[in-house]
């Protein structure tokens, strides 16, 4: 068998040989393998490799030195030479073969990639089986001819390299794996192990060896792969971040329409989509280099993000409209090292002038609907004021009081109500201004107290167009603007901040505003009402009110008296809210005489308000149509008992104690009630002895005499 | 019924300084509540108005620095 092949000569030397002898052979042979015989037995015990003696050449010391000197290999391997397939089969994967004769003489040697090239292109049948042995292991193995045109490979080269069967044919192994390992091994015949080769599509540890006939010349190589599991798991998960890559292109190019990496210091390296042309000045193919700072033609746009990333090292967002109306958002973001140092600059840029329209669109359509809403309120209120508003009294105060408003009301001056809480000045402004020129005019109610300090200003005097936001919406016109040419109520004066109660004056002086963030003057033609239930004379005195505006504001002082002062004023008014309350919960209750007598005798320290609220509670509440005393009362605030509670604090005789408590109570109930007919129910007992005893105390007083305990 | 939370970007119209800040992360702002106070290269005092009620995201600037004209300073969440 092997016969039909050639066996190396195996050349041979003694220990006591020189190094210098032995690489005169090796290089002189070309050969790879140097045997050593024993003198004594003229016998091969021993092999040097010529990587065995590399390490040492450049030493002369060396060269006269003994080969027994060197690291040599005594685990021969022998061969005979009428051995058949299974021998080989025994002795594959060995690095060096002796080949014997019959009396077991040396012949010659075989190497590992001579067993492999034979068992590989022998043609005959029986070596078919140790062909698919070949097949199965997890080896590689490629024969080449010199130009690398692969003449013969296993199974595993299919799987290894990542090419069909039938394209291996056309494929040169040189190419495949390493063009210049190849022309290595080709042309100086190096045997060249442990190579690492990484592609796109494989990983494999390579050997490479060159292929010689009898005469030593070079007719191929061949190769054996083995896997690089680790390097194959990286070369996958390498793949996967490629993936992920294209996929995070992707995703980006998807959200962002345009996406520039500039690298530290401005200069642009890549971009991807250009959606945004009208922004360049050039076209961005050849700005690729150049530093985005010092380029003049392409704006201030893109250097201002620029710097301002490099200079805050953060995030930067801009919007920015471009020449053809786009609107463009710009992200510019700062990418750096582990050491925080900038490493580049990513700058995304977004097509946002969908979104902006819509948003547009509907922050118009909120703002429409939210004063269609305040219309809509506006009218049902004016309809309401019109019949709830009415002001209702009896008494000759009011009567005045009204008197003097009709003629206020056709001078246009600035008005200032004031009142406890609850007394009308509200419905006193709403008249002023219904029986006033202004009344087809807008009246604009201002709650100085209600709004937010940092809101007051804009709501007053309202903002400009699009000021701030660099977009379209409508502004703010201000309660100014909206009250103009009618009448500005601005309720809770004494609410307003110091800083604002500048602006205001400024306003009332010079009857003209210039709205936040606008540059125009607006001419402010309104007539003021205000109204308090403070002391507005002594907040002045406190420092808590601006004195100038004081003045500015009591041009015409109303002062509405409190419920108490005008009792002729509750029984018309008690019945004009039993009236609308029947209505409002559809019933159709009714006040006693008594009943008004108790409201008539009470302090009213919520004044109309109150009234109103009780009268509402009394038509809820109410089990029958009649609403009498009884009912009224345990609603009502009795703030005298507590009075007298404070005043019982010492011991005294019981008998001047109980007359004194009796005083303090007829004194009670005449103060509440009023009528001696009343006090006397409220105290259940008969109206004569009311009488008889209020009188009594009447004229103790009339005497200048303690009634009650003492005060 | 998950709700539709618009943002509105509270923007610098002019390059200028900010001097002022008046609005915190996670506070509600009414529409018209100014926001920040930034004065322009020409010296003028420009207030940032919010032109919607809602609640204020992360600021992006602090107090004192230069902004650049169009740059977003915040974002307000409305309902
Ligand atoms: N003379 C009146 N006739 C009928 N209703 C009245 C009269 N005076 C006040 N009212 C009603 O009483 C209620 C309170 O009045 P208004 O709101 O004007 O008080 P105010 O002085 O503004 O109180 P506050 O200081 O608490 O704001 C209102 O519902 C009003 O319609
Ligand atoms: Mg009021």
């Amino acid at each position: 068998m092997v016969s039909k092949w050639f066996v190396r000569k195996a050349h041979t030397l003694s220990f006591e040989s020189s190094v210098n002898e032995l690489w005169e052979i090796m290089s002189h042979w070309k050969e790879r393998v140097v045997f050593i015989t024993d003198a004594v037995e003229d016998k091969i015990v021993a092999y040097i490799r010529n990587t065995d003696v590399m390490p040492f050449l450049h030493d002369p010391e060396w060269e006269k030195r003994q080969v027994r000197e060197l690291p040599f290999h005594t685990d021969l391997t022998y061969f005979q030479r009428e051995a058949d397939v299974l021998d080989f089969f025994k002795v594959f994967g060995e690095e060096v073969v002796l080949v014997q004769d019959q009396e077991g003489k040396p012949e010659g040697y075989l190497q590992r990639e001579d067993i492999l090239y034979y068992l590989l292109t022998s043609q005959s049948a029986h070596t078919d089986w140790m062909r698919s042995l070949l097949n199965s292991i997890p080896m590689g193995i490629l024969i080449t001819d010199p130009e690398g045109r692969i003449e013969n490979f296993n199974a595993e080269v299919v799987r290894m390299v990542r090419v069909v069967p039938e394209k291996i044919r056309d494929t040169r192994a040189n190419e495949l794996l390493d063009p210049h390992i190849f022309r290595k091994v080709i042309n100086n015949g190096e045997v060249i192990l442990n190579q690492i080769i990484m592609t796109d599509s494989m990983a494999v540890l390579a050997d490479f060896a060159p292929i010689r006939d009898q005469h030593a010349h070079i007719t191929g190589a061949i190769i054996v792969l083995q896997d690089l599991p680790f390097i194959e798991k990286m070369a996958l998960e390498m793949e996967a971040v490629k993936n992920l890559n294209t996929d995070l292109q992707g995703i980006l190019s998807s959200i962002y329409d345009e996406i520039l990496v500039l690298d530290e210091k401005g200069v642009l390296l890549r971009y991807s989509g250009s959606l945004i042309k009208d922004f360049w000045a050039n076209d961005k193919e050849q700005l690729i280099g150049l530093n985005l700072m010092e380029l003049e033609d392409e704006g201030t746009f893109f250097t201002a993000i620029v710097k301002k990333v490099m200079e805050r090292m953060r995030k930067v967002s801009v919007t920015q409209k471009s020449s053809s109306g786009k609107n463009v958002l710009a992200v510019g973001n700062p990418i750096v090292d582990e050491s925080g140092r900038l490493e580049r600059i990513v700058i995304a840029l977004r097509d946002i002038t969908e979104t902006v329209m819509l948003k547009e669109e509907l922050l118009q359509a909120k703002k429409m609907s939210a004063q269609y809403k305040q219309e809509l309120e506006h009218l049902r209120d004016q309809q309401q004021s019109a019949k709830q508003r009415q002001l209702i009294y009896a008494s000759s105060k009011m009567e005045k009081l009204m008197n003097y408003i009709r003629k206020v009301a056709k001078s246009s001056s600035t008005v200032l109500l004031t009142g406890e809480s609850g007394v009308g000045k509200e419905v006193f402004a709403r008249t002023i201004y219904e029986w006033g020129a202004r009344r087809s005019q807008p009246f604009v109610k201002v709650n100085c107290g209600a709004i937010p300090e940092t809101l007051l200003e804009s709501e007053l005097f309202g903002y400009e167009k699009g000021a701030f936001t660099g977009a379209s919406t409508s502004g703010k016109p201000g309660y100014f603007r909206m009250a103009h040419k009618g009448v500005l109520f601005l309720d809770e004066i004494a609410e307003l901040p110091l800083g604002l109660q500048v602006k205001l004056l400024r306003v009332l002086q010079e009857r003209e505003m210039i709205p936040l963030g606008g540059s125009e003057v607006v001419e402010v033609d309104v007539q003021i009402i205000a109204a308090t239930n403070k002391n507005l004379e002594r907040m002045v005195e406190e420092g808590l009110f601006r004195e100038d505006l004081y003045y500015r504001l009591t041009v015409i002082p109303i002062v509405i008296p409190p419920l108490r002062e005008r009792p002729e004023d509750i029984p018309l008014i008690s019945l004009h809210f039993l009236h609308t309350f029947n209505e409002k919960y559809e019933r159709s209750t009714q006040l006693s005489q008594d009943a008004l007598d108790v409201l008539e005798a009470y302090s009213w320290p919520g004044n109309v308000r109150e009234l109103q609220n009780i009268i509402e509670r009394l038509v809820v509440t109410a089990d029958e149509e009649l609403i009498e005393a009884h009912h009224i009362s345990p609603m009502l605030k009795k703030e005298k008992k507590r009075k007298f509670k404070e005043r019982l604090t010492k011991i005294m005789p019981l008998k001047e104690a109980t007359r004194a408590m009796e005083e303090q109570l007829i004194s009670m109930a005449m103060d509440e009630y009023k009528t001696t007919s009343l006090a006397a129910k409220m105290l259940g007992v008969s109206q004569s002895t009311i009488s008889r005893k209020y009188q009594e105390i009447q004229e103790k007083r009339s005497r200048g005499e303690q009634v009650g305990f003492k005060g | 019924m998950s709700r539709l939370v618009l943002k509105d970007e509270i923007i610098a119209r002019l390059a200028g300084t900010i001097q002022q800040i008046s609005c915190q992360t996670g506070e509600y702002v009414q529409e018209g509540e100014t926001l920040f106070v930034l004065v322009s290269q020409e010296g003028e005092t420009i207030p940032v108005i919010s032109r919607v009620s809602g609640k204020v995201g992360e600021l992006e600037v602090e107090l004192g620095e230069d902004v650049i004209a169009g740059m977003i300073l915040t974002v307000v969440y409305m309902e």
